[in-house]
């Protein structure tokens, strides 16, 4: 069964501005995407484009203004848009895990680590505190932490942000999870750090056979890490599949836009434009959404542009897949 | 070769954290930017490479060391005196949203450096400050609005046309390109290539992206916990890189290419603290190459790469060196 | 689609004109920050007292009735007459005039102590600034009424005294503003990539720091007028600084405090509820601003 197929959500942000208006900022437009268990899909895209509201709109974490306002999230055959406040609680933590930027900020500056693994621990299992320390130092070593001990008793400034992060994973993963989210878990991480932690991340769904969403901005770690990947422009998704499918023959000109400009292929001096103005969720074009930004676009962009299947899995949302 | 327009030598930076203790941010370091060269520092973090960036345009003081800025020694001047010379170094920082202020809008952020070191008038500095943001590539309706109204390209384009604006000869640009999107960066790099070819000024390029580094600099300078390990022009240092830790970073970065898995160095454990510097290499302790001999002697940059380069290794000669990661080397048609 | 088809027709609405522009914002505003709102009409209220304060009072404010000494509320006298036979209602209007006499002056004042040095001290930071923050604090721990009774004292009975001992008192607040505002800016970014363009440490603090540190004094201003309104009052009703007959709402509490006791209600409580009212007012506007302007603020004032 597929662990997790979000369909067609829309998540907007509603409010009054100081002049008395109501302003609609429409987020997420329809995005669609299934995750199987033991893979991992990687969602790009720049900022603004929807990633972090997806996954704070799946874990049901949305603060008003921001509102899911249609579409369904079917987690093990539960619908989460619809579940009450008190429910998707009880699944946070223990079925479903988030993973979120920033680890040192994300930690509880006045517990020691162990402490607030076990607060976790026992949050959603009924153990008592000496079973939960045991498992919290467990976790800790299967996460690579040197002399877990000790780190169970430190306090989060004591931590570096790479073992930070670990403790972070730790905690995400202390309740067996189905599915686990991580949003760009790497960012502000040294290079040979992150290694370290992808290969963690990347070995615990192997191993346990978990499904995970890996947000990121970095293609290198969508290329090595992911094995699915889900570009997003403006709240939704322009193109989607099989990782090896995407890099290899990109066909949204968003994507291949995106795979260009990354250093290792870019070429200086070839006068291309990337990249553009970010597009204003409060006033979004109508049709394709990429429209005012695409080398490609032509009179029939004005029109909602349909979902293309390149081979298999792999699919683009364009009017004008093939030309070039 | 003309003189440079940087010489740094034995450039040291220690900064006094509470208690009696001290943080050896730099610990000795040589190098030389020519007019019209790149030189890209490459580290992690606590590597040095964002103080030596600050040092050399003396925002900081040097503990140690001698900077050089076109021939003249500004090591120890006074803050007054280092003022008219920064007409001529510059510095493009990696935030762009912080690094303007907020309340005044692209135009006269863009005419402040003019307003600091010229005697031009009112009505001269507005044609100067439009021909820079056509330079940049910045439309001139742009210059009306403040910050808050521009994208991140938009705002590190007017840190860049700010920091051309007296055109300086020495350019230090801190992580320019790592806070913005990626599609943005390329933009960013094409400006800093056209910049570099038009004025010939001297490029020093921080960065932790080996990616960006490989595309812009002609020589790179690999630092760990305040120290050079290896230095080599860029072509070489990419095609076989000679220090352990230069291997290991460059096995350790991922290129945007599936169907390549290098074959990767794990380093174990974590950067020791700048504080309590162990004897010897400063690598050794998570060294995959590391003798007893590591741990206690400094090893000195001795030449590599048939003497084009140097490289801070006691063991350069002896091991072998595994295959660098495809992304990186001559699969690249730049 | 139906959400696209309504973001079109909201885009084709025709643009309102400025009036309706004008309330559609104040209602904005109300909403997001009611007590804001309220704040500014209450202090509008009372400023409307002050400026027209000729036309609102049906009689002379100082004009003593000596037949009609502590007369009750009637049709003739609103607010009854006090001890000298004066009519409480206009003098209560001129209180008004008063009020924002003594606030707004001593508010500037403050600002134009408080705001320089805060600027300086933060920026320069070490021993000068921790040696005026031990000075700010001796004064701030100095019980105020005791120092602005002793200074009045000293300098003498006069209303010009009295606003500058209570601008005086009032800087050290600005001055720890402001500083706490340098303080935060002055490792950021700005500062840093504002000295790397080679400017002067006077044009760091004036061009580039003090409009951003003057947020958060600004958000003050109205919370230190309505301290000021009451320091005013306190002192005046203690003996200081302005005496009878000065239609000043705190000696009308002092005379009228006599009279209570036996009876006579109306001398000190209609000056009293003004007093409250206005000093409720500003304080909610400061608040509702300061919460407008600096989300990130609580508001512990």
């Amino acid at each position: 069964m597929t662990l997790l197929a979000v369909e067609d959500l829309h998540t907007h942000f509603i409010s009054r501005s100081l002049d008395n208006e109501m302003r609609e900022a429409r987020a997420l437009n329809g995005v669609s995407f299934q995750l199987e268990r033991g893979r991992v899909l990687g969602l790009v895209g720049e900022t603004g484009a929807g990633k972090s509201l997806t996954a704070l709109s799946i874990m049901g974490l949305l603060k008003p203004p921001a509102r899911i306002v249609a579409g369904q999230i079917r987690f093990e055959g539960k619908d989460l848009a619809q579940m009450a406040p008190a429910e998707i609680n009880r699944l946070r933590g223990d079925r479903l895990a988030l993973i979120v930027q920033n680890p040192r900020a994300s930690l509880d500056p006045l517990a020691r680590i162990g402490d607030q693994l076990v607060r976790v621990h026992r949050a959603h299992r009924q153990v008592d505190a000496a079973a939960a320390r045991k498992r919290a130092v467990a976790m800790l070593t299967s996460v690579g932490l040197p002399d877990p001990e000790r780190c169970a008793r430190s306090w989060p400034h004591e931590l570096s942000g790479g073992m930070a992060q670990r403790v972070l994973i730790a905690m995400a993963l202390i309740n067996e999870p189905q599915l686990v989210i991580a949003d760009e878990p790497t960012t502000g991480l040294d290079v040979t750090v992150q290694a370290q932690i992808l290969d963690l991340i990347q070995g615990m769904v192997r191993a346990r056979g978990l499904g995970a969403i890996v947000i990121t901005h970095d293609l290198g770690v969508v290329a090595h890490y992911c094995d699915d990947v889900a570009v997003m422009y403006a709240g939704g998704i322009v193109e989607q599949g099989d990782t090896r499918a995407v890099f290899r023959q990109p066909r949204h000109p968003y994507t291949i836009n995106l795979i260009d400009s990354t250093p290792e292929r870019l070429v200086i001096g070839s006068g291309r434009i990337f990249g553009g103005p970010p597009p204003n969720l409060f006033d979004l074009p109508v049709g394709c959404h990429y429209r005012a930004r695409c080398p490609r676009a032509a009179d029939i962009c004005t029109t909602s542009p349909p979902w293309v299947t390149i081979a298999g899995q792999h699919q683009a949302r364009c009017h004008r897949v093939d030309q070039p | 070769m003309s003189a440079p327009i940087l010489a740094v030598e034995n450039l040291t930076k220690h900064f006094a954290v509470g208690k009696g203790q001290v943080v050896h941010a730099v610990n000795s370091v040589s190098f030389a930017i020519h007019p019209g060269q790149t030189v890209g520092l490459v580290g992690e973090s606590g590597s040095g490479k964002s103080t030596i960036g600050r040092t050399v345009l003396r925002l900081l003081r040097p503990t140690s060391g001698r900077v050089v800025f076109d021939g003249r020694d500004i090591t120890d001047l006074s803050e007054a005196e280092c003022r008219p010379l920064r007409a001529r170094m510059q510095m493009v920082f990696q935030d762009p949203w912080s690094a303007l202020n907020p309340r005044h809008s692209a135009r006269r952020l863009i005419e402040e450096p003019l307003l600091l070191h010229t005697k031009l008038g009112a009505a001269e500095r507005r044609t100067r400050a439009e021909a820079l943001a056509d330079r940049v590539h910045l439309g001139r309706p742009v210059l009306d609005r403040f910050p808050s109204e521009l994208s991140g390209g938009q705002l590190q384009r007017v840190c860049v046309a700010r920091a051309i604006a007296t055109d300086p000869a020495l350019i230090v640009l801190d992580e320019p390109t790592s806070s913005l999107d990626l599609s943005v960066r390329a933009g960013i790099l094409e400006l800093l290539a056209e910049i570099r070819a038009e004025t010939g000024a001297g490029m020093l390029f921080i960065s932790h992206d080996l990616g960006t580094l490989k595309l812009i600099s002609d020589e790179i300078i690999v630092l760990y916990l305040g120290s050079v390990m290896e230095r080599a022009p860029s072509r070489e240092i990419f095609a076989a890189p000679s220090h352990p830790y230069t291997q290991a970073l460059m096995s350790a970065h991922l290129s945007p290419d599936p169907d390549h898995h290098p074959a990767r160095i794990r380093l174990e454990g974590e950067i020791p603290s700048p504080i309590d510097l162990p004897p010897g290499c400063p690598f050794a302790s998570r060294c995959f190459a590391s003798i007893e001999a590591c741990h206690r002697e400094r090893p000195r940059l001795v030449p590599a790469h048939g003497g084009r380069g140097s490289a801070a290794c006691i063991r350069l000669a002896e091991f072998e060196r595994p295959t660098p990661p495809r992304g990186l080397t001559s699969g690249n048609p730049s | 689609m139906t959400a696209e088809l309504l973001m079109n027709a909201a885009a084709a609405r025709p643009r309102p004109s400025f009036a309706a522009r004008v309330v559609q914002r104040l209602i904005g505003l109300s909403r997001r920050s009611p007590t804001m709102m309220i704040g500014a009409g209450i202090i509008l209220l009372f400023a409307l007292f002050a400026i027209f304060h000729l036309w609102l009072m049906p009689h002379d404010p100082v004009r003593a009735y000596p037949t009609e000494v502590l007369k009750p509320p009637s049709a003739r006298f609103w607010f009854g007459t006090d001890g000298n036979g004066m009519d409480v209602f206009s003098r209560v209007i001129y209180g008004s005039l008063y009020a924002f006499g003594i606030a707004v002056p001593s508010v500037v004042i403050g600002l134009s102590l408080g705001v320089p040095l805060g600027l300086w001290t933060g920026y320069r930071g070490g021993l000068f600034d921790e040696i005026m923050m031990r000075v700010i604090d001796a004064i701030r721990v100095f019980p105020i009424i005791i120092l602005a009774l002793a200074i009045v004292a000293a300098t003498g009975q006069s209303l010009v005294n009295v606003i500058f001992v209570i601008g005086l008192i009032d800087s050290p607040i600005f001055v720890r503003v402001v500083r706490a505002e340098v303080l935060a800016l002055r490792s950021s970014n700005f500062v840093e990539a504002a000295r790397a363009l080679g400017n002067p440490t006077w044009r760091i603090l004036f061009v580039h720091l003090l409009p951003n540190a003057l947020r958060g004094a600004i958000a003050q201003t109205s919370v230190r007028a309505a301290w000021a309104v009451r320091i005013s009052a306190t002192l005046a009703f203690l003996g200081v600084g302005i005496q009878q007959p000065t239609p000043e709402w705190g000696a009308m509490i002092r005379q009228g405090a006599e009279f209570i006791v036996t009876g006579q209600w109306w001398v000190a409580l209609f000056p009293g509820c003004a007093l409250i009212v206005l000093v409720l007012g500003l304080n909610m506007f400061g608040d509702g601003a300061q919460d407008l302007l600096d989300p990130q603020r609580k508001t512990t004032r």
